[in-house]
């Protein structure tokens, strides 16, 4: 007990409530500030129940020819022969899966038919899908895995695709001054700094002033697919081991293209989205006369093709 | 179906099921939102067995509505009890129930107006529910090395509407929150229920976080979860004995195992919910185990170990049953994430330390946006910890420790990754931490009861178990007594609260104003309307309403228990009538806030 102005008062419980009016000062604003909120949002939310019904709802967040491209995938699903495919499906940045958000179940993930949604005649073309300048530091270059397959003298470059792509067609390798003469480019792509796999190797000449191509004769397929942020490495060497050719290399730009659609035939286009049947699967309905995947392909058939 | 059909169907699955479940299993005095969650979490689990053993959907529906029959045959009393007098309706929990209210109907209208959107919540969480939905066999689950908990009871409810409906199995989340919130009663038991209606509302509309429980993902559903466990666990901490009040009959050793169990069995669900929630759980049923071990002596620790072992083998058995499914189904456990983790690369933590900075970047930011209610826990614990460390020690130390367990093991999670550091930092810190944020709100919780009961001394009134107000003749001459407001004048407890307001606002000395306010804000948080104070001048102590189930006897620790249960008449002030003599032969003196013997109380067990 203390005596306060002639009184005698018990401390402790007075610190007590000192102590819970203090708490609750700090809480209430905080508890207020998430009232508020979820006042609005609840008449955010009621005005769309209200005004929105369940499919309209959904076509809003999902979208009609955007982001899940909801409403085309629907529309394009409408009356197909196996109720159990899921078409592949291709964004213009990562992959998403619009079959998830049907009222059936269709978890047979089948490639012969591709929709693509929200995509451009530049992205079904080779773009530049990522440019770097400096090499990447000691971390990958010290790494076991990739320091012990080259013990020559390299240079380094990660890069990051962000986004899916179909193919790699060429890499760029951009130079401060050309290369001597006699030397050999060699290339090298490193699946991530934790995986080692090597994806693919090229070797070119060192033509060029400024640059040069490494074009793959192959392009290299399903190369970049749900990666996210995983780096690639490309590992750079030239026959000349010197570390004075090495400091000419001074950049990389990787080239590629989104969706491939080189398989396909583009059946269905509307707006930024398409719809496309595999060459070999329209072939082989063709041949053995499959009347109810002809019916359902000429139905959503509105592009003219050969 | 119509959309307003399905939602009056769902309400069978989201109310009826787990509610009717529960009080089934349970003894019939637990609370309604208790009783919820172990339905629920029971039915779940009893699915995914089901589905884990290959069992095939039809048998298991019928294997589970016959086993509800029968349970319900057989405990037919329990829900003739319950339909006598609802559980919301009792000890002030309907007015918790009641403001509690607007937050269900704005969280479930929130959940409801929006489909499943976010990334993850459709490609994994949603994705899994629909394949649970067509009962897709275990290796054909989208990630089947995740838990299926919340994506199973998802399904359950679809199951009464259908997919195209999904938003109304999603309700179940912010269902859970609010049964997780008025659980929070539990801890708040015995005491005011103005105290009740004050702190459990605040921090259930405080701790509300809109999307991680409206939005599929699963973060939420493990945090309620773990909240659920805080909640025994907290209440089994501030409730134990000390060795000295060992009771021969063993009641209060089997509250303690039923409260842990209880515990337990939370912590054991977790591990069916996210892989990380084997984790979240070990830390919590560990932790308990400790602090209980580890504050009690010799004697009693050795009756609790007695205790502690039925629990763990509860969440042993039950945490466990997750990987053995997997095992069963050729999956590995050890490889989490399609080897994004694997227990192997434990041993290569230090050689990534390196990565600590980004990671402690992380948390420095975490702390900064939690600094209000991380900081209140503090400052209020350690100053309770001071003021009443009797109360507070244990559940001070359990909160603490798995707090910083738990940061702990974050930290771990983000030094093993085989993910991209940044990326995975980026898209996962903020989740893995709102996993503790609802053990921190039922730690304030308690903190906060503990606060409001130290507090009521000075406004006098008391709460159920807190007899301790002297009468006036005892008192020194010109002390501010509990009680009375500032100018000496007794407060009368049977008038309403406006007017025990206004008599104090008009006894304002104004030398003593600081205290009035106090005074004001203590009488306006914890009384009880004069409704206590009735019922005690009507001859029955307001616990009567709350008797134990066990005869009371007036032994040596019970006569220590602050019930005013003696059947004397009770004082104005809330007292029961007793001389100084009788106190003083009770071995109690004034100033000192009775404890609160768990021993005493009515034998409920959770």
């Amino acid at each position: 007990m203390i005596r306060i102005m002639g009184r005698q008062v018990r401390i402790r419980p007075l610190l007590c409530s000192f102590l819970l009016f203090t708490a609750l000062c700090i809480l209430i604003p905080s508890t207020l500030e998430r009232i508020s909120t979820l006042a609005a949002d609840t008449r955010t939310a009621f005005q769309r129940v209200r005004s929105l019904s369940p499919a309209e709802r959904k076509l809003a967040v999902y979208g009609d020819r955007t982001r899940f491209g909801y409403g085309y995938v629907k529309d394009i699903l409408e009356g197909i022969p196996d109720n159990e495919v899921a078409p592949a499906t291709r964004y213009s940045d990562y992959g998403r899966h619009p079959e998830i958000l049907l009222s059936a179940l269709r978890n047979r993930l089948d490639n012969r038919l591709l929709i693509g949604i929200g995509l451009s005649d530049q992205d079904l073309a080779e773009s530049l899908i990522a440019s770097t300048k400096q090499p990447c530091g000691s971390d990958s270059l010290n790494r076991p895995a990739v320091t012990g397959r080259h013990p020559k003298l390299s240079l380094c470059f990660t890069f990051q695709t962000d986004k899916d792509y179909d193919l790699l067609t060429r890499l760029v390798v951009r130079l401060e001054r050309p290369l001597l003469p006699d030397n050999l480019l060699q290339a090298e792509l490193i699946s991530s700094p934790l995986d080692s796999r090597s994806l693919g190797e090229w070797t070119g000449p060192s033509r060029g002033a400024n640059s040069i191509e490494l074009k793959l004769p192959k392009p290299l397929r399903d190369f970049s697919i749900g990666r996210g942020a995983t780096d690639f490495i490309v590992r750079l060497s030239t026959s000349n081991d010197t570390s004075a050719e090495m400091s000419k290399l001074v950049g990389l730009d990787i080239y590629g293209v989104r969706v491939n659609v080189s398989d396909y035939i583009i059946l269905n286009r509307d707006r930024n989205c398409f719809t496309a049947v595999q060459r070999s699967f329209l072939r082989e309905l063709q041949s053995r006369n499959d009347s109810r995947w002809l019916t359902y392909l000429k139905g959503i058939t509105n592009v003219r093709s050969d | 179906m119509s959309e307003a059909t399905s939602f009056i169907l769902a309400l069978i699955p989201l109310l009826l099921c787990p509610a009717l479940v529960g009080i089934l299993i349970l003894p019939t005095d637990i609370q309604l939102s208790v009783c919820w969650w172990v339905g629920f979490t029971s039915i779940s689990l009893s699915l995914l067995v089901f589905h884990g053993l290959g069992a095939s959907r039809e048998p298991t529906f019928v294997a589970l509505i016959v086993c509800t029959a029968m349970l319900a045959i057989r405990e037919r009393h329990k829900l003739l009890s319950r339909g006598k007098l609802p559980e919301p309706f009792h000890r002030g929990t309907f007015w918790v129930f009641l403001a509690l209210l607007p937050l269900l109907i704005a969280s479930c209208l929130i959940t409801f107006s929006l489909p499943v959107s976010d990334f993850d919540a459709i490609n994994i969480w949603f994705n899994k529910a629909k394949s649970l939905f067509y009962w897709q066999p275990f290796n054909q689950l989208p990630l089947c090395d995740y838990p299926n908990l919340g994506p199973m009871y998802w399904s359950f409810v679809m199951r009464f509407t259908s997919v195209e409906f999904e938003s109304i199995g999603r309700l179940v989340f912010p269902l859970a929150y609010w049964f997780w919130a008025l659980s929070l009663v539990t801890l708040l038991r015995n005491t005011s229920f103005r105290v009740c209606l004050f702190i459990a509302p605040l921090i259930g509309y405080t701790f509300f976080r809109g999307a991680p429980l409206t939005n599929g993902y699963q973060d939420g559903l493990l945090a309620l979860c773990a909240g659920m466990s805080a909640i025994f666990s907290l209440r089994l901490l501030f409730e134990l004995g000390d060795d000295h009040r060992a009771d021969s009959s063993g009641q209060c050793l089997r509250r303690f195992r039923h409260l842990y169990m209880a515990a337990c069995f939370f912590g054991g669900v977790l591990a069916w919910i996210k892989t990380e929630g084997m984790m979240v759980g070990l830390i919590l049923v560990l932790v308990t185990a400790a602090v209980c071990l580890k504050t009690t002596t010799r004697h009693l620790r050795r009756s609790l170990v007695r205790a502690i072992i039925p629990g763990l083998l509860t969440f042993s058995g039950i945490a466990l049953s997750w990987p053995a499914v997997e095992l069963v189904h050729g999956v590995r456990p050890w490889v989490i994430q399609g080897g994004a983790f694997e227990f192997g690369r434990l041993s290569s933590v230090f050689q990534r330390l390196g990565r600590l900075d980004s990671i402690c970047e992380y948390l420095r930011r975490y702390l900064q946006e939690q600094k209000t209610v991380l900081g209140l826990l503090f400052v209020l614990g350690v100053a309770m910890l001071i003021l009443c460390p009797r109360k507070t020690l244990r559940p001070a130390l359990f909160l603490g420790a798995v707090l910083v367990l738990h940061a702990a093991f974050v930290v771990l999670v983000f030094l093993t990754t085989g993910q991209d550091l940044a990326w995975h930092l980026a898209t996962a810190f903020d989740r893995l931490m709102f996993q503790n944020t609802l053990i921190v709100a039922s730690g304030l919780t308690l903190l906060m009861r503990i606060c409001a009961e130290e507090a009521l001394a000075l406004s006098g009134l008391r709460m159920r178990g807190n007899t301790e107000v002297p009468p006036i003749e005892d008192r020194q001459p010109g002390a501010f007594s509990p009680g009375e407001c500032c100018s000496g004048r007794p407060i009368r407890h049977d008038e309403p609260l406006a007017g025990r307001l206004a008599d104090s606002v008009a006894a304002i000395d104004p030398r003593r104003c600081w205290l009035v306010v106090l005074n004001l804000f203590g009488i306006a948080i914890t009384s009880d309307g004069g409704t206590m104070n009735q019922k005690r001048q009507a001859g029955r102590a307001d616990d009567a309403a709350e008797l134990p189930s066990v005869p009371f006897q007036p032994s040596a620790p019970l006569a220590e228990c602050a019930y005013g249960q003696s059947g004397k008449p009770l004082a104005e002030g809330g007292a029961p009538k007793e001389d100084r003599q009788q106190r003083l032969a009770r071995g109690t003196t004034y100033g000192t806030t009775p404890l609160i013997c768990p021993w005493n109380r009515r034998i409920d067990v959770l």
